[in-house]
């Protein structure tokens, strides 16, 4: 399963890592054992809400550094981790911990050796690794928070790229319920270090990733049969019946909302829009929002490669005789593309709106890459006859337009019962 | 105006270029497109930029390189085309209508020697790169056939099957010219090259061709499962092949061009400003029938030197096709020559949305089939 080398020796941070690892397999699930849901769902109820107050003690902490790293400004940061935040409502998590104790007590795939009980709690129960391969804040806190109702012990391990908010969140729960301080580790090594990832993939339960084809591709080389792999997935809007003239820029501002926060990098994120009513008038009122977006949430200076990739799609669609809006390059490109595609944008809050004939002609556009797709939102006044029909199709987040962001703490991201899974597996 | 004419006069510049040819050429071939791309007519009369009006070629209205996946645009009926790597269905592939390769050929027959065959001598050619017959829309496949056929000493092979690379071939042929003691040269793209050096690596195998031997290489340095550079690839092949950074040549090209630039020639002194000891060695240089802009990608002006932006390619062999090109690519221009830094779509800040990158990479080099 994973390439040969030795396990690091001595006070290094691979063997530190292993050592934590260690620790979580003989501690972790008894301590896990010990907390009734009511405590574990406050402690991470009240986490959450300080990490949702741009004010608290624990976000003053981080910020300076979450902003670097995750290449946010301080307006689109604070609304972006406010829309996760908002999904992680008491219902919202007391329905996980729900799902939680049906999962233990009917665990689907328990081995011989049975899932769950004392001799195996005696034995140690193996932590999950959780990959945040990604740059996105907040990443984490849905597969902690499955991990947690599982009660599982698990490993966090960031991206070199972003690795503060992980540890932040975890030290905070920590502080306020101590015994999960033996169930939980966040950590950061550069991925496939195989003096750390050899051993580790071998003794951890499952492999929770979340990241780019690459380092997933990577990772189902060397723990297939462990991985639990949530790759990267685009998410659309599609406006069916005509809009209201008054309910187009509330449409539009919603809609901006789901391109701007997490300035677009999110597999929950609006890249393309299709609608068989007035697509120009939409991109019209887009521009408009998007430009509300750029003040309120404003993006970061453009790299190179970043405007460069920006202007190519903006040459190519002016090329093609597509309209495209004269909104700042750094601010949002919209453009009216009549081709039939389902086409990633370069990110930076660039948007296409596709006319189509009818929501079915946006159905199949959508249907081979059904698997790609993450979320849809819906509008317009045909928009209720969508939900079941993208069902249909997998897609495993429909939402209303402002909502792309805020999936809630029980979706099941991509059609899987994390809850479960991690719970039933027998390790 | 006709066709045999203007592609006519291009051969003879590209086998003879003047001094001041280029510019009042590349305008009759503007010319050309104009009266026979009906596409591309209609977006320079949109853009208000016609012959009557354009007297630079600077200001010839470009192609953006990622329209070729979406319009056929061709100044007379293709007699090759040419498709960028990609196997997935319904995705989106470059297409490169070719009316005239005898002007591909004539290109490949002036730049090739000029930059890559030391003394522009004959060698024996190891290709790492299918050939044309199994590869027949593969602009790079065309360019590594015809390279055999013309240059190639006796004893040139091509060692890649329908599986890939056949290493016990391309190993007993590289043990061969160490044995005869003649120079060689490798033809290859960085990703196959790798393979060849891992399989090396495996056996732990050494095989020295004789001095003088070369290396071209080309091709992206990324795939869907990993990442090379060009500093370990360059130092794997010293330590398993013997051939040092100074005998190696970087090819830059691409389904859209006909034209290639590249990063040194073998067949002289280096670049004055390119100290190869300096590891200043890969600043790619042009044909004197090619010319490369960068583009400030906010303004589209013309980049300061050593601003970074996006490649604009002027390439009087596209006259079939599309001669002014804006690619993907980004670089920057030093000391006379170009360095390349990169995709603009390949942007390193990323969260776990799906990139246009990733919906269409299907194949491991996206260049190494171009």
């Amino acid at each position: 399963m994973s390439d040969n080398v030795p396990a690091p020796t001595g006070d290094g941070p691979g063997a530190a890592i292993l050592r934590a690892a260690d620790s979580l397999r003989s501690k972790g699930a008894v301590a896990l054992r010990d907390l009734d849901d009511r405590r574990l769902e406050e402690a991470f109820l009240d986490t959450v809400a300080a990490f949702r107050d741009p004010t608290s003690p624990e976000r003053r902490g981080v910020d300076p550094e979450l902003r670097e790293s995750a290449a946010l400004s301080k307006g689109c940061l604070d609304a972006s981790l406010a829309a996760l935040l908002d999904g992680f409502s008491a219902e919202e998590v007391r329905r996980v911990f729900a799902s939680g104790r049906r999962a233990r007590k009917y665990p689907r795939l328990a081995s011989a050796g049975g899932a769950g009980g004392v001799d195996r709690e005696r034995a140690g129960v193996s932590p999950h690794l959780i990959v945040l391969a990604g740059s996105l804040p907040g990443i984490a806190l849905a597969p902690l928070l499955a991990s947690l109702a599982a009660r599982r012990p698990a490993i966090l391990k960031s991206s070199s790229r972003e690795p503060f908010f992980a540890p932040a969140f975890t030290n905070a729960l920590a502080a306020r319920e101590p015994a999960l301080g033996d169930a939980v580790a966040a950590a950061v090594w550069r991925g496939g270090d195989a003096s750390i990832e050899s051993t580790l993939l071998r003794e951890v339960g499952l492999v929770v990733a979340y990241g780019g084809a690459r380092a997933l591709a990577d990772l189902r080389r060397r723990a297939a049969p462990k991985l639990i792999a949530f790759g990267p997935k685009a998410s659309v809007a599609i406006v069916a019946g005509e809009l209201e003239p008054a309910s187009l820029d509330a449409t539009a501002a919603a809609l901006a909302r789901d391109v701007a926060l997490f300035d677009q990098r999110g597999c929950l994120s609006l890249q393309s829009i299709y609608t068989d009513g007035d697509a120009v008038a939409l991109a019209a009122a887009l521009a408009r929002a998007l430009e509300e977006a750029a003040r309120l949430w404003p993006p970061l200076a453009l790299s190179p490669a970043e405007a460069g990739a920006l202007r190519s799609m903006r040459e190519e669609a002016a090329f093609l005789g597509c309209d495209v809006a004269a909104t700042p390059l750094d601010q949002a490109t919209i453009v009216v593309d009549r081709r039939a595609l389902f086409l990633p944008s370069p990110g930076h809050r660039a948007v296409r709106i596709h006319p189509v004939p009818d929501a079915d002609a946006a159905l199949a556009i959508l249907r081979p890459h059904a698997a790609r797709v993450q979320g849809v939102a819906v509008a317009g006044a045909a928009a209720d006859g969508l939900i079941d029909r993208l069902a249909a199709l997998d897609v495993s987040y429909v939402c209303a337009p402002g909502e792309l962001q805020s999936p809630g703490a029980s979706w099941r991201n991509g059609g899987i019962d994390l809850v479960a899974t991690l719970a039933s597996d027998a390790q | 105006m006709v066709a045999t004419d203007v592609v006519d006069a291009i051969e003879r510049f590209v086998e003879a270029p003047s001094a001041g040819g280029f510019d009042a050429l590349a305008l009759r071939a503007f010319s050309f497109q104009f009266e026979n791309v009906d596409p591309y007519r209609r977006w320079c009369e949109r853009t208000g930029a016609t012959p009557a009006e354009v007297r630079d070629w600077r200001h010839v209205p470009w192609v953006p390189a990622s329209a070729l996946k979406s319009v056929a645009l061709h100044a007379a009926p293709a007699v090759l085309t040419f498709r960028s790597s990609g196997t997935t269905a319904g995705e989106r592939r470059s297409v490169h209508h070719h009316p005239f390769p005898h002007l591909y050929r004539r290109v490949i027959d002036r730049s090739f020697p000029e930059f890559c065959l030391p003394r522009r001598a004959s060698l024996p050619m190891l290709s790492l790169i299918p050939g044309f017959e199994p590869a027949r829309e593969s602009s790079l496949s065309f360019m590594i056939d015809h390279v055999l056929a013309r240059f190639g000493a006796d004893g040139s092979a091509n060692v890649v099957g329908p599986d890939g690379i056949d290493h016990d071939r391309a190993r007993a042929w590289l043990a061969a010219r160490e044995r005869d003691r003649r120079p060689a040269l490798l033809l290859t793209t960085a990703l196959a090259l790798d393979q060849l050096l891992r399989g090396l690596e495996r056996s732990d195998l050494r095989l020295g061709p004789a001095p003088g031997s070369a290396l071209f290489v080309t091709g992206g340095f990324k795939t869907r499962q990993t990442e090379l550079t060009l500093d370990d690839l360059l130092e794997r092949l010293e330590d398993r092949l013997g051939i040092g950074r100074a005998a190696v040549v970087q090819e830059y090209g691409m389904t859209e061009l006909t034209s290639q630039a590249y990063t040194r020639s073998l067949d002289g002194p280096p670049h004055p400003n390119r100290g190869w000891a300096s590891g200043a060695n890969d600043l790619f240089v042009c044909p004197p029938w090619m010319r490369v802009r960068v583009l400030d990608p906010i303004s589209l002006e013309e980049a300061a030197a050593g601003a970074t932006g996006l490649l604009a390619v002027f390439d009087l062999g596209n006259v079939g096709s599309v001669l002014h090109l804006l690619t993907e690519d980004l670089g920057r221009i030093e000391d006379g020559g170009f360095r390349l830094l990169g995709r603009a779509s390949g942007a390193e800040l990323r969260g776990c949305s799906l990139t246009a990158e990733e919906l269409e990479a299907a194949s491991p080099d996206r260049t190494a089939q171009r």
